[in-house]
């Protein structure tokens, strides 16, 4: 352990600002990142560590390493990012095709003028809804990523933002 | 609301599977569904009273408010304001399920209030009753959808675990709550007050997000209500549903970047290859960016055969047609824009950031309050492309805004390291 402590790569690992856990080691969390959208396996398998081609792990081709050492970093492809990108569709295209289910059935058998009174009234419900819970599609997708990345117990907060959540946010600690 | 439910669960769930006690997770649920219908019956209860004012308060002061627009847009708030209590909870359960790693669930709830929802959509919609027909029958068969998918979320954390869910690996917060919570403890106020002080502590700073983020709907809604006639709301209310389909897909590559360009940025040990890998991850994600704006693109151009289903008024489908240059400029750089945003909060550039959208944010409404007064000046020729024609050019700056942002960034590493080599 103090050798991995002492080795520099490592150590540098500990600044990447990747919410994780303190429990966990920084391999294995690296590991799931990959698998963490449209994948809910509960991935309760040993930690043990993995190169980065296995299990099809996005994140692997961001940071590449061994279990004791990181050596480089490397750009995530156009693939990746795509891949990773059109799982997080899913579920928030439900409501909007929701509405746009109900804008076809009052427009088509009801008429223009009820149509004309679902843009004024419909702003006001789902704006005023949103302003009163305030649903954040960001944290949430986040908190469905990163708590899947990790088994964090602090409270989660979304990366890069200043507002008050994220003061609880937690940072990656290296396991000692 | 939500978020706070989300954060307090997983901790609650975390703290939960080490110790093997689940009482506080259990407690923070139940405190977060009570505290919900709370606030639904409150938010209810204060929409419904207030639903005329406003309505007329976006439909401005024109001369000629059609009385059958306004008296369905009123009905339509209120109806629905009968089922706030039941959105809320939903979206507290649903975070709730989120925050314990179970994103089936909830998509399967949502999937099957859907079809409660269609299936509403055309039992009611078409009546000619006033109070269930038209947009009332729409606002009803929404009600009922969220009803019906607050009992499917109650039953299936109330139901008996069976063995079979206990022994699979896949995550599901089924019977969570079982033995644990009735639906009278709904009605009751909640006992845990800690966990109430928790979750307000989230409403100042995500309210305060979200104003910014519907400012510009509401200004759109206003200027199109206020200023244009009947035939061009109703294809704003078209436009405006189509085009919130398009919102997850561009959002998806901005929280893309934000998940796993951080990791690059902070890298500190070779601030060369950091450098090198920057640019090609930058470029990946425009070149991916490029890709959706295509087939955003794509899908958009599409609106025009797609438009007759929407509406049987040739005017508004004319108006809803008229738009489609515009929406489709829009979705072409929506990829862009929202991989460059997703970069830029991964630089962590949030002073860049802040100043560009507190500008846009006072823009936009800007514009779009000019065309309102030129209509209602007797300017001629100006419809509802001249309000999607703003949203356009406002998209455009946004890349080209991003975009020149990257650049510097780029250029001030490449600076950076010029200046460390010079002084090694």
């Amino acid at each position: 352990m103090q050798a991995r402590k002492n080795d520099p790569s490592y150590r540098s690992l500990s600044r990447i600002p990747f919410r994780t856990t303190r429990n966990l080691s920084p391999p294995i969390a690296f590991r799931k990142l990959g698998t963490i959208l449209g994948s809910n396996s509960g991935d309760d398998e040993p930690c043990c560590v993995k190169n980065s081609d296995t299990n099809g792990t996005n994140l692997s081709r961001i940071v590449k390493g061994s279990k004791d050492s990181f050596t480089s970093i490397e750009a995530p492809s156009m693939r990746n990012i795509i891949s990773f990108a059109i799982p997080a569709m899913g579920i928030w295209l439900c409501g909007p095709l929701l509405s746009l289910i109900d804008t076809s059935a009052v427009g088509m058998l009801s008429g223009t003028s009820q149509l004309a009174a679902l843009n004024p009234a419909i702003t006001i419900t789902d704006d005023g809804a949103l302003l009163v819970v305030s649903k954040e599609r960001e944290h949430y997708h986040l908190v469905m990523t990163l708590r899947q990345l990790s088994d964090c117990s602090i409270p989660y907060a979304a990366p890069n933002c200043n507002c008050k959540l994220c003061s609880h946010s937690c940072i990656l600690q290296p396991q000692t | 609301m939500y978020t706070a439910t989300t954060n307090l669960v997983a901790a609650a769930s975390q703290s939960g599977n080490i110790s093997q006690d689940k009482t506080e997770l259990i407690s923070t649920i139940i405190t977060s569904l009570q505290l919900a219908m709370f606030v639904g019956i409150i938010f209810g209860v204060g929409l419904g009273a207030s639903s005329t004012f406003f309505i007329k308060a976006l439909l401005g002061k024109q001369q000629e408010i059609d009385i059958n627009v306004l008296s369905a847009a009123v009905k339509y708030v209120r109806i629905r304001a009968l089922g706030m209590p039941a959105t809320v909870l939903i979206g507290v359960a649903q975070s709730a399920c989120l925050g314990m790693k179970d994103t089936r669930s909830p998509l399967l709830v949502m999937v099957a209030a859907a079809l409660v929802n269609l299936m509403g959509d055309f039992l009611l919609v078409g009546n000619p009753n006033a109070w269930l027909g038209g947009a009332a029958g729409a606002a009803w068969a929404t009600v009922f959808s969220q009803y019906a998918a607050l009992a499917m979320f109650i039953n299936w954390l109330c139901s008996k675990p069976t063995e079979s869910t206990q022994g699979k690996k896949s995550i599901t917060t089924r019977g969570i709550l079982h033995n644990h919570f009735r639906i009278r403890d709904l009605f009751m106020m909640p006992k845990c007050m800690k966990i109430v002080k928790k979750i307000s502590e989230y409403l100042v700073p995500v309210t305060t997000t979200a104003i910014g983020r519907v400012s510009g709907y509401i200004a759109m809604s206003h200027v199109v209500s206020c200023a244009f006639g009947m035939a061009d709301m109703a294809a704003q209310q078209i436009v405006l549903a189509f085009f919130l389909c398009f919102i997850p897909m561009c959002d998806s590559l901005n929280l893309t970047a934000q998940s796993l360009v951080p990791g690059i940025h902070e890298y500190s040990e070779d601030l060369t290859l950091r450098s090198k890998v920057m640019k090609e991850t930058v470029s990946n994600f425009m070149r991916a960016g490029g890709i959706f704006g295509l087939a955003l693109t794509a899908i958009a151009s599409l609106m025009p055969l797609v438009s007759h289903l929407f509406s049987r008024d040739a005017a508004v489908i004319a108006s809803v047609n008229s738009t489609t240059p515009y929406l489709a400029l829009f979705c072409a750089f929506a990829g862009v824009v929202c991989s460059g945003e997703g970069l830029l909060l991964a630089r962590k550039d949030l002073g860049f950031l802040k100043n560009c959208f507190s500008v846009f944010f006072f823009a936009v409404p800007y514009f779009l309050l000019r065309l309102k007064t030129a209509v209602l000046g007797g300017a001629k020729d100006i419809g509802l492309q001249n309000v999607w024609r703003i949203f356009a050019l406002y998209q455009v700056a946004r890349s080209g805004i991003w975009i020149i942002r990257l650049k510097q960034l780029s250029l001030r590493d490449d600076k950076d390291l010029q200046d460390l080599s010079a002084t090694q």
